[in-house]
């Protein structure tokens, strides 16, 4: 029943566009009537899938199959349950948001096949999510990852880095399907048949070594963990911001799937699975967001983001490995729970982020962070909706960014107490992840600072202003969620404890904890949101004047401190890890002409390592070739004639002998 | 009830006694420069003269302006009352609340150096990229200092941490670790607390403004609301550093809740003495210190599980 809905909720989503290229030669008003007739089907379809997945987990139904238990092609479990909440909740509101937002009025024909592509890659996640049959499986990743593919290039005409950014995801996404074929493969001449296990397989050793590294670059790929994050700024950042919002939100969370899958796969998780997972996981936290300080495209610095929050979901995993090698439910099913309600928690505050930096890309046309300013005064409800988002992942109480991240320390602190060489590493893991999130505090300080405060810098003040309210509401449902989950999280521990399949009783004594969450967060908002009231209506009626400057009695908004100043020190810190390009600003002459001085930040990985690596292996095979064949004709011909002679004796050599 | 009376009594002890231990700082220094200073009651004459001034608010300002002072008063008084404060225990307590006291800090923070960016000065800019430089350097350090106590202790809340009977155990089993701890805690006591050898509290010059400079542009309540916010903040440190470095005990309530803040006197003085002994460090030094001091409680955390 809860999988026949889903699965009609799929099909309704990626029918969902057709109105709108229906239209495409119709009048203005037609093609308006047409997109909402749009989202009203995806708003529907999405309200069915909610209310199927939420009902699944809130009754603890079992797992459910179709069309019979012996060939489970679509299988509903707990996990994908979780999973599918957050799809279809913030798919939900992306597609509100992009009903106003990327309209055929602005942006033409364009903006019909942007819904119907948005459609198809809603209803292949949902796929993806149920299917449990390799096949079945790898078409909808397929779907999926392709119709991102043509998202991600819609602006291509407007925006150059669209293209390069487009072409660099579809060939990341297209080695790690071939890293899929390779661990799916590996999966079924094991079982003899194409559906996923049904319980934990007894492998061990090398077979379990390459299905676990398979799935790990292949899943990994997808996720965005570093080092295989290459593809993730540049792609979120060239997107439509709805549609970046539901990559971030939810398509790298499919990695983490695979990997929560192929994880269940194995009996005996092998120690050095849970010890590569969260070494890469504190890496992907630590690195993610040190390059997040670097950015000064306020898109690419929220997917660095992601790659940081992909971090810490990977280190809830690894713990949740590492206690099922040591058969320490407590540790695991933290560990599980955390990573889990983070990929929720993530969902919601990471689009609450982009729907707002797209209002924000909408109201001045640009994605540099040091052309704006001022914007809290002249659009409240973004500047409300970005410090919401801010705060939740900087995860601080009460809202929900915190929840996630206190299961994981919970479940380090477990790890602390045990005997043996896991304590130090699971101390440093701590330090890395109470880092990763002074350091997030530092960025969003900068961001937020730069964007909402101050004076307006480069965009004029006249341009400011909240967009329409069906781009608010999005933001504003969001935001309540996040703070409805940071305010009680208590509705979310029953949920957790069905999804980590917790028959050990670790999550709910926890409820007593958890509580105090709820008293806290309401003597926070209620006593700190009061005194706050009171002091800005005495502030108001103090008197005004223009900033202090030291004497200086005309301010002006260049003397404003920028993003670039204010990261600097830290970025300075951490030059061995994080380049910056460097380009002009020399200047010649006695009498010099104006010049520009840009410092991009590039990524280590891509732009040191691997693309100087991919040229070195080009220029040395392009070698080869030319030593092989001298430019001459005459050589070809000799190397087709010498290939056809040898084929022969080989074809024919068997029969003469 | 009972809880009731001990939150109120945790509250009127740091709303009291946490301005006066900057006065004692202040006479401290000013005994080792040969000066009278100013009296012990000082920071209670400025806030009170505060409280009564007028505010001027620059036009670039928002409604997050008035955040930050209201969050630099209001979290170390919710934080307080997880921590034990000599013989009292703490009134509040549940498992995994120090991760909860970090990041209620942490929201301290976020809205103190957002505040200071809302006037669109400078100097406030530069005070506000310094002091989350800083901040990312020392909560590994306070984590770490807090994970060798759950080593310990078994146990994740602050007040079961702190609490006497954990500390006596600790320092009769692993009094080298709780040694470098102290230590540590104290580095992390200076630096959040903005004192020397990181931050100078007497000047708003540039070359010493880290967290002075945040509050520059506040004035009248607000400014009233910071200082007092700081020094509770300074009064919090003291509790968790007191009640490791002075564990002992004489069983009469009255008596050790003396020896408490005579405890925290005792602290104050020794800040005194450090701001006068040493100058401010240079810029680029404080992150090697720092990382320095993140490394030498590794180093007590691998001296605990060895």
């Amino acid at each position: 029943m809860t999988l026949a809905a889903l699965l009609l909720s799929s099909i309704l989503l990626a029918f969902s566009g057709i109105p709108g290229v229906c239209s495409l030669r119709a009048s203005q008003v037609w093609q308006r009537r047409a997109e909402t007739a749009s989202l009203f089907l995806a708003l529907t379809a999405s309200a069915i899938g909610l209310f199927a997945a939420l009902a699944f987990l809130l009754q603890t139904s079992a797992p459910e199959v179709f069309p019979t238990p012996a060939e489970p092609y679509f299988l509903l479990d707990a996990t994908a349950a979780f999973f599918l909440l957050s799809l279809f909740f913030v798919g939900a509101m992306c597609s509100w948001y992009g009903w106003g937002y990327f309209t055929a009025r602005t942006e033409g024909s364009r903006a019909h096949l942007l819904r119907l592509t948005f459609g198809i890659m809603l209803g292949a996640l949902v796929m993806v999510f149920v299917s449990a049959h390799t096949i079945v499986f790898l078409i909808a990743w397929e779907i999926m990852a392709l119709s991102a593919f043509f998202l991600i290039m819609t602006q291509r005409h407007q925006d150059a880095e669209a293209e390069k950014a487009g072409f660099l995801y579809l060939i990341a996404t297209h080695t790690g399907t071939l890293g899929l074929l390779g661990f799916f493969a590996l999966l079924s001449s094991w079982q003899g048949n194409l559906f996923f296990p049904t319980a934990a397989l007894d492998i061990t050793g090398a077979s379990a070594a390459a299905l676990l590294l398979t799935a790990l670059f292949g899943f990994g790929l997808k996720a965005g963990i570093m080092p295989l994050h290459i593809w993730l700024p540049s792609a979120h950042a060239s997107a439509p911001s709805h549609v970046s919002a539901m990559l971030s939100g939810v398509m790298i969370k499919t990695g983490i799937y695979g990997l929560i899958r192929a994880s269940d796969c194995i009996a005996i998780l092998p120690l050095w699975w849970g010890g590569t997972l969260l070494l890469l996981g504190a890496a992907s936290c630590f690195f993610g967001v040190a390059y997040a300080l670097a950015q000064h495209d306020m898109k690419r610095l929220l997917a660095y983001h992601s790659v940081e929050n992909i971090g810490i979901i990977l280190i809830g995993l690894a713990l949740y490995a590492l206690g099922k090698t040591y058969n320490n439910q407590t540790v695991a099913i933290l560990g599980l729970a955390g990573a889990l309600l983070h990929v929720l928690n993530h969902g919601l505050f990471k689009s609450l982020l982009f729907l707002s930096a797209g209002s924000i890309i909408h109201m001045g046309g640009t994605r540099e962070i040091n052309a704006y300013g001022g914007i809290l005064k002249r659009a409240p409800w973004t500047g409300i909706a970005f410090l919401g988002g801010a705060a939740a992942i900087c995860a601080l109480p009460p809202l929900n960014g915190f929840v996630s991240e206190w299961f994981v320390y919970l479940s380090l602190f477990e790890v602390l107490g045990q005997a043996g060489s896991l304590p130090l590493p699971a101390l440093l893991v701590a330090g890395v992840l109470a880092m990763a999130g002074a350091l997030a505090l530092a960025c969003f300080v900068k961001v937020f600072g730069t964007l909402f405060l101050g004076q307006p810098r480069h965009v004029a003040s006249e341009r400011l202003h909240d967009p329409v309210w069906s781009m608010r509401l999005p933001m504003v449902a969001l935001l309540l969620a996040c703070a409805a989950i940071g305010l009680l999280p208590v509705l979310t521990l029953p949920l957790l404890a069905y999804a980590t399949n917790d028959t050990t009783g670790v999550l709910l004594p926890l409820n007593a904890s958890i509580r105090w969450f709820s008293i806290t967060g309401a003597i926070l908002w209620v006593v700190v949101g009061g005194a706050t009231w009171a002091l800005v209506r005495s502030a108001q009626s103090a008197p005004k004047t223009s900033t202090w400057g030291c004497g200086y009695l005309h301010p002006s908004t260049r003397m404003q401190y920028t993003a670039s100043s204010f990261a600097q020190m830290l970025l300075h810190l951490f030059r061995w890890g994080v380049g910056f390009g460097r380009t002009g600003g020399s200047v010649h002459g006695a009498f010099a002409q104006p010049t520009t001085f840009h410092i991009p930040p590039h990524d280590k990985v891509l732009d040191r390592m691997l693309a100087p690596a991919v040229e070195r292996l080009l220029q040395g095979t392009s070698l080869v070739k030319s030593w092989l064949t001298q430019g001459l004709v005459g050589i070809y011909l000799l190397y087709i004639a010498l290939t056809l002679a040898v084929l022969l004796f080989w074809t024919l050599g068997g029969r003469i002998a | 009830m009972m809880l009731a009376g001990q939150i109120v009594f945790h509250l009127i002890l740091i709303l009291l006694f946490a301005p006066l231990l900057l006065g004692i700082i202040g006479k401290t220094k000013a005994l080792f420069a040969g000066r009278y200073g100013a009296p012990f009651l000082q920071p209670y004459y400025d806030m009170w003269k505060l409280w009564r001034k007028g505010m001027v608010i620059s036009e670039t300002a928002t409604w997050i302006f008035s955040t930050g002072p209201v969050l630099g008063f209001f979290v170390p008084l919710l934080a307080i009352l997880f921590v034990p404060l000599g013989p009292l225990a703490a009134p509040l307590s549940f498992t995994g609340d120090m991760i909860f006291i970090l990041y209620l800090l942490a929201l301290c923070r976020f809205f103190t150096a957002t505040a200071a960016l809302d006037t669109g000065s400078s100097f406030e800019g530069m005070g506000a990229a310094r002091e989350v430089t800083f901040a990312a350097l020392v909560e590994p350090t306070f984590l770490f200092c807090l994970l060798i106590l759950v080593a310990l202790a078994g146990e994740s809340s602050i007040g079961i941490l702190f609490s006497h009977a954990a500390i006596i155990e600790g320092w009769h089993v692993a009094s080298a670790s709780l040694g470098i701890v102290c230590f540590s805690l104290f580095l992390v006591m200076l630096t959040e607390s903005c004192r020397i050898p990181f931050d100078d509290p007497n000047t708003h010059l540039e070359l010493t403004m880290i967290h002075e400079v945040m509050v520059l542009d506040h004035s009248g309540r607000s400014f009233a609301l910071i200082l007092h916010g700081a020094a509770m903040k300074l009064f919090f440190f003291g509790a968790l550093m007191s009640a490791i470095a002075f564990p002992w005990r004489t069983g009469m309530l009255w008596l050790d809740l003396v020896l408490f803040l005579l405890s925290l006197g005792i602290l104050a003085v020794v800040i005194g003495i450090v701001e006068s002994t040493m100058a401010r460090l240079r810029l680029i030094r404080i992150p090697q210190v720092l990382i320095g001091n993140m490394a030498i409680s590794i180093v007590a955390f691998v001296l605990l599980v060895r």
